[in-house]
């Protein structure tokens, strides 16, 4: 994602942004399947725009790990890898545990509501599958402790890395990473409302390293099965 | 995110616009280019003798990295140093570092030690000479060892990315720790990596990025009306 300059209105920004955000929205809620080719002329005609955005939307997402491109070869969406995976969820982890250590002493009475309003949501394991398809893990929860903490930096890393991760959330194998998820994400909860950093934080560690350690080894498997 | 590759695949090699990404990502951080100085098309494809396309891609990623912005059909310009972005950059990487060391400490090899020590003496050499821009290069070497020996690939290219806003930091240089004494402190970190000591690698990393947080809490944190309803877009 480009760092975010002063908003200048012109035409060709538009169009590629429309087609970036349409590649975008494809490729992590799976309608563009992993390893799928990716051909100009296809984009071109699809979205209805010239080769030059389709190729400069292509780059983006190939910077954000969703595309691979090989010169004078093929584009495809890149293929999910349980190590990739695996990754991505340790490195987002990191950072989120210091984020929401940090920031809850700075949380304020409506942040306090819009998280029970989340774990009021959170439900059972196949409900959570749903809600993480409309960015509710994104919107609902993460947001709240970025926004308190106002660290544009991890915002612009977030924004470029959780669609990879969204979209292994989305194609996941099985529902029970979210399952193991669900009381984790209650407790983190309960501590940062009631400002108890440590506990939240290390709740984050828990969250992320038991729950969604399930669903890496939910891909490891589905690789070796596949191999 | 790559940094400028020195010793690696000889030049004819590599992709043209890679090239043309190491000559201006050194232009930058050397100074050459000038913070906030206007880049035109017409000039860089004189300096650099290439064409435009492989100019205009190897822009787009050093916008990515925050080193360049670009507002279409207006300017193309070399960021502006920004000293929250640079706040907020020591923060993250102190986060990921904290972790590395953590988690790489205990499988350190020989080579990877040596690596680090080889860092201590140039931190000190560099600090005592005063040459900002090398110790700046030193001490992000000297951290990344950990990530480096992290086995995670994602971990590594984030804190490789955010690389180039620490390095700027040297040019606006007000001691970005709260210690004067920079080569100590770091010869205490190796020595406690040396005796195989994570937990205390660790917290010794986190209590010197302790302060670049109180700091960004005092200095740039903005009230509930000022910041974006939806960081992650």
């Amino acid at each position: 994602m480009p760092v975010p300059v002063t908003e200048a209105v012109s035409p060709r920004r538009l169009i590629r942004d429309e087609v970036f955000l349409r590649l975008l929205d494809a490729i992590v809620q799976g309608d563009l399947t992993p390893g799928e080719q990716l051909y100009d002329a296809e984009i071109e005609k699809w979205v209805g725009v010239s080769r030059t955005p389709v190729r400069e939307a292509l780059n983006q997402l190939a910077a954000m790990g969703l595309v691979e491109i090989m010169p004078q070869k093929r584009t495809r969406v890149t293929p999910i890898s349980a190590e990739r995976v695996r990754a991505l969820i340790e490195t987002i982890g990191v950072l989120l545990r210091g984020i929401v250590r940090d920031a809850t002493p700075l949380l304020t009475d409506r942040d306090k509501d819009a998280l029970r309003a989340f774990a009021d949501r959170a439900g059972s394991g196949p409900e959570m599958a749903e809600l993480i398809r409309d960015r509710f893990l994104t919107e609902g929860f993460m947001n709240v402790f970025i926004r308190r903490l106002d660290n544009k930096t991890i915002g612009r890393l977030f924004t470029r890395h959780l669609p990879e991760v969204r979209r292994a959330f989305i194609a996941a194998p099985s529902t029970r990473a979210f399952e193991a998820g669900v009381p984790y994400l209650k407790t983190i909860v309960d501590a940062a409302v009631s400002g108890d950093a440590a506990s939240a934080a290390s709740g984050v560690g828990d969250f992320w390293n038991e729950a969604l350690g399930l669903l890496v080894e939910d891909y490891s498997e589905l690789e070796k099965k596949n191999s | 995110m790559p940094l400028p590759i020195k010793d690696s695949a000889p030049v004819e090699r590599q992709l043209l616009r890679d090239v043309v990404y190491n000559r201006i990502y050194e232009g930058i951080l050397d100074g050459t280019l000038e913070p906030g100085e206007t880049l035109l098309d017409e000039k860089l494809t004189a300096w650099l003798g290439v064409s435009r396309t492989p100019i205009r891609e190897a822009l787009m990623k050093l916008a990515d990295i925050g080193l360049v912005e670009m507002a279409p059909n207006r300017y193309t310009r070399v960021s502006p140093i920004d000293l929250r972005a640079i706040d907020e950059a020591i923060y993250t990487t102190g986060l990921l570092h904290e972790y590395a060391a953590r988690t790489a400490v205990p499988r350190l090899d020989k080579a990877a030690l040596a690596r680090l020590d080889k860092s201590v003496k140039e931190i000190t050499k560099h600090a005592a000479s005063g040459d900002l821009p090398a110790l700046g290069t030193a001490l992000n070497g000297f951290f990344l060892e950990f990530e480096r020996n992290t086995d995670n690939a994602v971990l590594l290219a984030v804190s490789e990315g955010l690389g180039p806003q620490l390095l700027r930091y040297v040019s606006v240089w007000q001691l970005p720790f709260d210690t004067t004494d920079i080569p100590g402190t770091i010869a205490e970190i190796a020595k406690a990596a040396r005796d195989r000591d994570a937990d205390r690698t660790a917290d010794l990393i986190q209590q010197l990025y302790a302060p670049t947080l109180a700091q960004f809490l005092a200095d740039y944190r903005r009230g509930d009306a000022e910041i974006d309803e939806n960081p992650i877009v």
